[in-house]
């Protein structure tokens, strides 16, 4: 009988340290003999600066853990943000045989399709100054945020079937945006094989008053100003230039997603025995992809991920309606335009090359990013040319970075690349840290706004609780993962 | 086949305790109590503290009856804590109070495993709990700290050393 969640689940470094061989500038490996039954090796993007206080940390041994999950192919990859997660680490990417291989909703994570949207504007960091404070408002108001933020009542069971099926699409039939929102949405807002019946009445339960809510935690909404462009070219083609003001909205599938892989995980963790399969973290917990409990799972994840995008679709469209309140102009007049919407929280099958075959094999994202080369036939038809673009928050003092793929990230790593600035600091470490201090008064002298239901907890998403974006975006790069396009500079931020 | 730890209410609180285990992105409870019907009290007001700030004196306005089973005691563990977050979620509030009746499993091998994990999944429920959940809701003696989406199987353990039970658990935050 169990007692715990698994041996060497990585909730502390190993007894033996993990041996780490380096590469190259920008590549450590772990092989594969690090445990018995690692199938792959782990292969983990960083530079020495990065991978300093990760020799010591338990993201490590999750990347080691993962390489055992059956099916895996490559490798498995560790993106230069990495930190500690639970089963899978973050910043984690694993690709598994469609034919053999596994599904592991913790290779998802519990806020399935938690992903980023990013909305231009024609408005410069001059124009909207005057207004910053009455737009903060405006956006805590029409926004609801913080734990447990909901809308004061009830989709109803028929539209909330239909959020599930449809995704973005029932948000913007809905009135919540415009058509060629859609054309700038990962998979167009909607991931294929949804089924609402999949998702447990629970989590339709904790859904049914989430839809258009930002949720708390490092979800965030934030005001941006571009202050560098780095690739006029790409710039161009994303509608971006040098001192505009865009917006960030960083959110998931809230507690019904949670939901989903709660449920899910539970069910799969009873099946393993059944299908022979044994993992050393029990949050790894997985199904072959062609069995009834796989299938069960990414209908589920489907239906889950079409709610976390219709959520960022109908949370756009109150932040255009709250520029327009503020602003006395048209949402259009203002040129809030879609820039893209990313996911990087979830499984996707794709096409890759495998051993020097082309095949489809499943993708697990956890806290990475797609990021498809120019040319890639899955890069909406605007940015093809380009490369799918890629948005990589930091942390809400410094900077944050737009990106577009590059071509060595479908050799290197399935086409993926990191998700954000990556933790350093626990919660707890960061609180202890900053007692005594006013986070938000400390913004506030460097000219960043902030509204936040707990202002006091403002220090666990502290800068120092996060990595240098900028160092983490350059290894990105030098990894051949991804292209930088420009850097963003934090105006406000809006917290749950 | 015997049981381990079924109690009766008003047990006393001795030995019990719970702390905040530090995690990278998410954090950790750890509750030690001398029974499991305690421990499983403990762990919730654990994921309670860490999920809000209820006013002294508040009480429950919402009570639910709860009933779980599980292949062994981890499982039983994440199905009480994902209980425990979803009626809180579900209700507005947090689960402040808990009265647990019955928790209880196979006496053998509740210590002394090898750590390798699940070799074989669990497959029956041959581990129950039972007991009442109440529930303070937001803005009615309750106010939100952080937002728990799950309680995870990672580092999950429960574990009988000497006289006291103790429960690690990690929640994604």
């Amino acid at each position: 009988m169990p007692t715990s969640g698994g041996g060497d689940s990585g909730t502390r470094p190993p007894g033996r340290p993990l041996e780490i061989e380096r590469l190259d500038d920008v590549r450590w490996r772990i092989p594969r003999g690090q445990r018995s039954d690692m199938r792959v090796d782990g292969i983990v993007f960083a530079d020495e600066a990065l991978m300093r206080p990760l020799r010591d940390d338990p993201a490590l041994v999750q990347v080691a853990n993962v390489a055992t999950l059956p099916g895996i192919v490559g490798a498995s990859l560790a993106m230069p943000d990495v930190h500690w997660g639970y089963g899978f680490p973050i910043g984690g990417v694993a690709a598994t045989r469609r034919d053999g291989g596994v599904v592991s909703p913790g290779g998802i994570g519990f806020d399935i399709n938690c992903g980023v949207r990013l909305l231009r504007s024609d408005l410069t960091a001059a124009e909207v100054t005057p207004h910053l404070e009455p737009l903060a408002d405006a956006l805590f108001a029409a926004v609801p945020s913080g734990v447990g933020a909901a809308i004061g009542r009830r989709l109803p069971q028929a539209d909330l079937d239909a959020v599930l099926r449809e995704g973005s699409r029932w948000a913007v039939a809905a009135g919540r945006g415009w058509r060629e929102d859609l054309e700038r949405t990962e998979e167009g807002g909607c991931l294929a094989g949804a089924d609402p019946a999949a998702v447990s009445p629970r989590a339709h339960q904790r859904g049914a008053d989430q839809l258009g809510t930002l949720g708390s935690g490092n979800h965030f909404l934030e005001l941006d100003e571009v202050d560098r462009i780095v690739d006029p070219a790409a710039a161009g083609a994303l509608g971006l230039f040098a001192s505009q003001v865009v917006v960030f909205i960083h959110c998931g599938s809230r507690g019904l997603g949670h939901q989903v892989c709660t449920d899910h995980v539970a069910v799969m963790d009873r099946a393993m025995g059944r299908h022979g399969i044994q993992v050393p973290d029990r949050q790894l917990a997985c199904a072959p992809l062609d069995s009834a409990e796989g299938h069960a799972y990414l209908a589920a994840m489907a239906a889950a991920a079409n709610f976390a995008w219709a959520n960022r679709q109908t949370i756009g469209h109150a932040v255009r309606g709250a520029f327009g309140r503020v602003l006395g102009r048209d949402a259009r007049d203002l040129g809030l335009d879609l820039v893209y919407d990313v996911s990087h929280n979830i499984a996707k099958f794709e096409t890759h090359q495998v051993d020097g075959v082309e095949a489809e094999i499943c993708v697990h994202r956890k806290g990475a990013t797609r990021a498809f080369p120019p040319g890639h036939r899955d890069v909406t038809p605007a940015y093809r040319d380009i490369g799918q673009p890629v948005f990589v928050p930091g942390d809400m003092g410094r900077c944050s970075y737009v990106a577009v793929g590059a071509p060595g990230s479908m050799a290197a790593s399935f086409g993926s690349t990191c998700h954000g600035a990556g933790r350093s600091l626990s919660r707890h470490a960061a609180l202890r840290e900053l007692r005594g201090t006013n986070v938000a008064r400390q913004l506030a002298s460097a000219g960043i706004v902030v509204r936040a239901e707990r202002p006091d907890l403002l220090a666990e998403e502290a800068s120092i609780a996060y990595k240098d974006v900028t160092a983490v975006v350059r290894v990105a790069e030098r990894a051949g993962l991804l292209r930088i396009v420009a850097r963003l500079r934090p105006l406000a931020v809006i917290k749950g | 086949m015997s049981v381990v730890a079924s109690r009766e209410r008003a047990r006393p609180r001795t030995g019990r305790g719970h702390a905040v285990v530090p995690h990278t992105a998410d954090a950790g409870i750890r509750a030690t109590a001398a029974d499991l019907p305690s421990l499983f009290e403990e762990a919730a007001a654990a994921l309670a503290g860490l999920a809000a700030e209820v006013r002294a004196g508040s009480e429950p306005t919402i009570w639910e009856d709860v009933t779980l089973g599980a292949g062994d005691v981890v499982a039983l563990a994440y199905a009480w804590l994902n209980e425990l977050v979803t009626l809180g979620e579900v209700h507005h509030g947090v689960a402040a109070v808990t009265r647990v009746e019955r928790a209880e499993g196979p006496v053998a091998a509740t210590r002394g495993e090898p750590p390798g994990g699940p070799v074989i999944g669990p497959a029956a429920d041959a581990w129950r709990l039972s007991g009442r959940v109440g529930i303070v809701p937001y803005g009615d003696g309750a106010r939100p700290i952080r937002s728990v989406k799950s309680a995870t199987y990672h580092g999950l353990a429960v574990e009988r050393r000497g006289r006291a039970w103790t429960m690690l658990a990690y929640l994604d935050i």
